[in-house]
């Protein structure tokens, strides 16, 4: 079975043809980065308008890298409830009339469930129970995956996401946009031990996480030391500050693991492409023995395969949506609500 | 050949199915804020009451703005998908064109406006002697003021329900300066498919995968950005 799925969440068109809810055929991403520099931040209006330019282009762009034509493709995928609300529409309206105009089945799916199912290309049999650590500028969730479509919520951000924190630090620093893989590769020329920056509620009983302390940390940091008139060093403020945001995911996850008694950890979104987390992790695999999965880098970030493979597994259920299917910024992921924040934006 | 035009730019949207002369279905519903929900459930009901399916459209027609942003964008998005999907041939058309369609074979000039944010208004003026409305400017996005100060008479203007019981428009009202019935001034869904055609006919159609609503105005962010960078 070939399923199309477009994913236009926040600032990423995509459109993406898999087989079987496994083998990628097709993952095109066309990306706003250069749109929403200048801003420090996704500018919803902006992002709106780049997804009609591209959204086309992009569909097409999918189809000819899997060599096949509309009339292969057995089904439509599309995220309609998570993001910009703005930016979703333009993809359930394509997603919608392509359905419409070759009467295909139409999944509407949760983005957030679909970085969970980035973990599920190319792990068919993965183990369930397990615990998925997903992370973005956007979202920011530590997830008890009971099975196909059935979560509980272990912990979440009760202010900002760890993304998030590393685009408002670069803004800060005047580094550019996005934060993520730019303090990721300053890090690797600092000293992580140069500053003592706060770990936010590592030492809480709960599994929630706040990062906004952090941010608050490094921007008075930054104010002492250009009032003392001294010299930044920017990769070791960036390492610094990139290992106390890795210390509190790496330590909530594992600790929930080892609580629930469960052997399999997943990480997805767009911070699990962050090496320092991915090596922490498989450091503490090996110590303690968990199974650790994380996407490729193409499937980290917002895509299409991962809304397309979701989208096959719930037409397995017998999921399907019709004409009338409208888009929510912020519905509940399966029985769960999520508090969506996503304060980025300008 | 078979017509269908869409319209989502203001609160009521519309979808219209012509075959040549003949008008085979017109449907419009206030569905602001539902445009995403409504707009193909309202043309599936076109196509099952004319016992047509969307594969019998040989052109889509689709209203591109001046409007409601999130409106075109479903508006255009949807449109461009079923002409890309099915490879059919697409036109877009300006609200204003659109709009200037509803009063014809009149001397009288005709001066379509549109509400926009901060107290502006889209408008474009239009000869309106034969068949196609002749647009005789440029699309415009400026203040009201500038607005009745540009306008030629005998006009008459077609105002959107943000404009037309403005005092500063109502007082405007004389021998030669006539506001247009509430009802001309929204856009007909049929009228969508005959100005689609007279473009597609003159002008060939649009590009099907570029294709983007006329904003005519910049995003908040940018305007805001440009003035303080290029001072």
């Amino acid at each position: 079975m070939l399923v199309l799925g477009i994913e236009t969440a926040c600032d990423d068109t995509s459109a993406a043809i898999v087989r079987n809810g496994q083998d990628v055929l097709s993952n095109i991403v066309w990306t706003q980065k250069k749109v929403h520099e200048k801003f420090g931040g996704v500018v919803p209006e902006l992002a709106a308008r780049r997804h009609v330019e591209a959204i086309n282009y992009v569909i097409q762009e999918a189809l000819d890298t899997a060599g096949m034509s509309f009339e292969q493709i057995d089904a439509i995928g599309v995220n309609c409830k998570h993001g910009l609300l703005r930016s979703i529409v333009v993809g359930v309206a394509a997603a919608k009339a392509i359905a419409y105009s070759y009467k295909l089945p139409l999944i509407g799916v949760h983005h957030i469930e679909g970085h969970i199912y980035s973990n599920i290309i190319g792990n068919p049999d993965i183990e369930f129970p397990h615990i998925c650590l997903t992370v973005s500028g956007g979202h920011n969730l530590l997830i008890h995956v009971i099975d196909h479509g059935k979560y509980e919520l272990i912990g979440r951000t009760l202010d900002d996401a760890a993304g998030e924190a590393f685009d408002k630090v670069t803004k800060l620093l005047g580094l550019g946009f996005p934060g993520g893989p730019i303090i990721d590769r300053l890090a690797k020329e600092g000293n992580s031990r140069a500053f003592d920056f706060p770990r936010p509620m590592l030492n809480r009983s709960n599994y929630d996480f706040s990062f906004s302390g952090l941010k608050t940390a490094v921007v008075n940091t930054v104010n002492e030391l250009k009032e003392q008139g001294r010299e930044i060093n920017i990769p070791d403020l960036a390492a610094s500050f990139q290992q106390a945001v890795i210390d509190v995911l790496v330590a909530k996850t594992i600790r929930a693991a080892k609580e629930k008694g469960i052997k399999t950890i997943t990480i997805a979104g767009g911070v699990s492409a962050n090496s320092l987390l991915r090596s922490t992790f498989a450091e503490l695999a090996d110590k303690y023995g968990f199974n650790i999965i994380y996407p490729s880098l193409s499937l980290c970030t917002d895509n299409g395969a991962m809304i397309a493979a979701l989208a096959y597994y719930k037409f397995k259920e017998g999921h399907t949506s019709d004409i009338s299917l409208d888009a929510v910024a912020n519905a509940p992921l399966g029985a769960l609500e999520i508090v969506y924040k996503n304060t980025s934006r300008v | 050949m078979i017509v269908l035009g869409i319209d989502t730019s203001k609160e009521t949207g519309a979808v219209a199915l012509t075959k040549d002369d003949l008008l085979l279905g017109e449907l419009a519903l206030q569905i602001q804020d539902a445009y995403l929900q409504s707009i193909l459930t309202m043309m599936d009901h076109l196509f099952k009451e004319t016992h047509l399916t969307i594969k019998d459209v040989d052109l889509f027609t689709v209203v591109l703005g001046p409007g409601s942003w999130s409106g075109l964008r479903i508006g255009v998005t949807t449109a461009k998908s079923l002409a890309h999907g099915l490879n059919k041939p697409i036109v877009g058309v300006s609200t204003l064109d659109a709009l200037a369609y509803n009063l014809r074979y009149t001397e009288k000039l005709i001066y379509p406006a549109i509400g926009a944010k901060r107290g502006n208004v889209f408008f474009a003026g239009y000869r309106c002697t034969g068949d196609t409305p002749q647009r005789f400017t440029n699309y415009k996005h400026t203040s009201v003021k500038e607005y009745l100060n540009d306008l030629e008479e005998p006009s008459v203007l077609l105002l959107d329900d943000s404009l037309r019981h403005q005092e500063v428009f109502t007082s405007r009202r004389s021998d030669v300066v006539t506001i247009g019935s509430p009802f001309l001034s929204q856009i007909r869904g049929v009228f969508i498919n005959e100005a689609g055609l007279h473009k597609f006919v003159s002008s060939g159609a649009d590009d099907t995968l570029s294709l983007v609503p006329l904003y005519l105005q910049e995003a908040e962010a940018e305007a805001k950005w440009a003035s303080t960078h290029n001072r």
